[in-house]
């Protein structure tokens, strides 16, 4: 919980606004170094190491299928 | 997670994909998770955090977007900008997969030829339409059928001497050498069915076929044994 004003500004922080990556002015969120997230941009995505499908009538989702689509890759749970 | 679902509501039938990758962390409570928010498109669990490791996944939730031409574009987006990235890059050309290289593999494999017809899908559309009846048969029967835009295949269209606009059409045997061209007359169906039919690979005469195996089964004191098949 952050509740000293230190918390809140390195909370700021961590929301970088820089724009960066092929050109784009899309704010990403980054703290401190950042340069793993980095080299992933302008790459092919690296592949989902995951299992347990639902909504996908149990069969598993290829990345590669999905050509000509735009994806979004919700990272969600309990850290 | 609601705000994701109005974005696949508002973008879904423009090419927007939605895919939840759950933590490894209490992945048993993801189904039931799931099933009470009515969530319904794809959803996976993160095996022993390997993902979240290659995505350099650093806080949950972490969004990350893909384009059309399948590259990671965004890593970690930050939350107000989502909508407005998702427009930009649903906004750029799904990529062209071009379909030359599995015609002339098929074309090989069926021991025919390749007929192109080069023009826009507007100038298509009146050769499609004299491609009717017999003449359609004739076509595919006898030939693997590409439609292609100049645009989409500046290198072929010059090698293929498709000129420069409007429609043309050309054949190639399946190991790739031009055996001819039409430009203009495409259009007319009488021009196109002597075309198709001055290019088409030479049939076997089955009179004189059959004859000579006759004579041959004849002089070997063998059987005949005749195969009938059709083309296709």
């Amino acid at each position: 919980m952050m509740k000293h004003w230190t918390g809140t500004l390195l909370l700021g922080l961590a929301l970088a606004t820089c724009a960066f990556g092929m050109g784009d002015d899309f704010r990403r969120e980054r703290d401190g170094s950042s340069s793993a997230k980095d080299v992933l941009e302008g790459q092919a995505p690296p592949a989902l190491a995951v299992g347990g499908w639902m909504n996908t009538g149990n069969k598993p989702l290829d990345l590669g299928a999905l050509r000509g689509k735009v994806v979004i890759l919700d990272f969600w749970g309990v850290w | 997670m609601p705000k994701l679902k109005e974005l696949r509501a508002r973008y879904g039938d423009q090419g927007l994909v939605l895919i939840g990758i759950h933590s490894t962390k209490d992945a048993e409570g993801m189904q039931a998770f799931v099933e009470a928010k009515g969530i319904d498109y794809p959803v996976a669990i993160d095996l022993e955090d390997a993902t979240k490791r290659a995505y350099a996944v650093d806080s949950y939730p972490d969004y990350y977007l893909i384009d059309r031409a399948g590259k990671l574009r965004v890593a970690d987006l930050a939350n107000g900008d989502l909508e407005r990235a998702v427009i930009a890059l649903l906004g750029e050309p799904a990529p062209y997969d071009s379909p030359v290289p599995a015609s002339f593999k098929r074309a090989a494999k069926k021991n025919k030829r390749v007929l192109v017809l080069w023009g826009s899908a507007q100038d298509r559309a009146g050769v499609d339409g004299q491609l009717k009846g017999d003449l359609r048969s004739q076509a595919t029967n006898e030939y693997e059928v590409l439609r292609l835009t100049r645009a989409n295949e500046p290198e072929l269209a010059k090698r293929w001497r498709a000129g420069e606009t409007g429609l043309a059409a050309c054949v190639l045997a399946a190991d790739g050498t031009l055996l001819g061209n039409l430009a203009a007359d495409v259009a007319r169906p009488d021009r196109l069915r002597q075309f198709l039919a001055t290019h088409q690979i030479p049939q076997k005469d089955a009179e004189a076929l059959w004859k000579q195996a006759k004579q041959q089964a004849l002089a070997q004191q063998k059987n005949l044994l005749v195969h009938l098949g059709a083309p296709w």
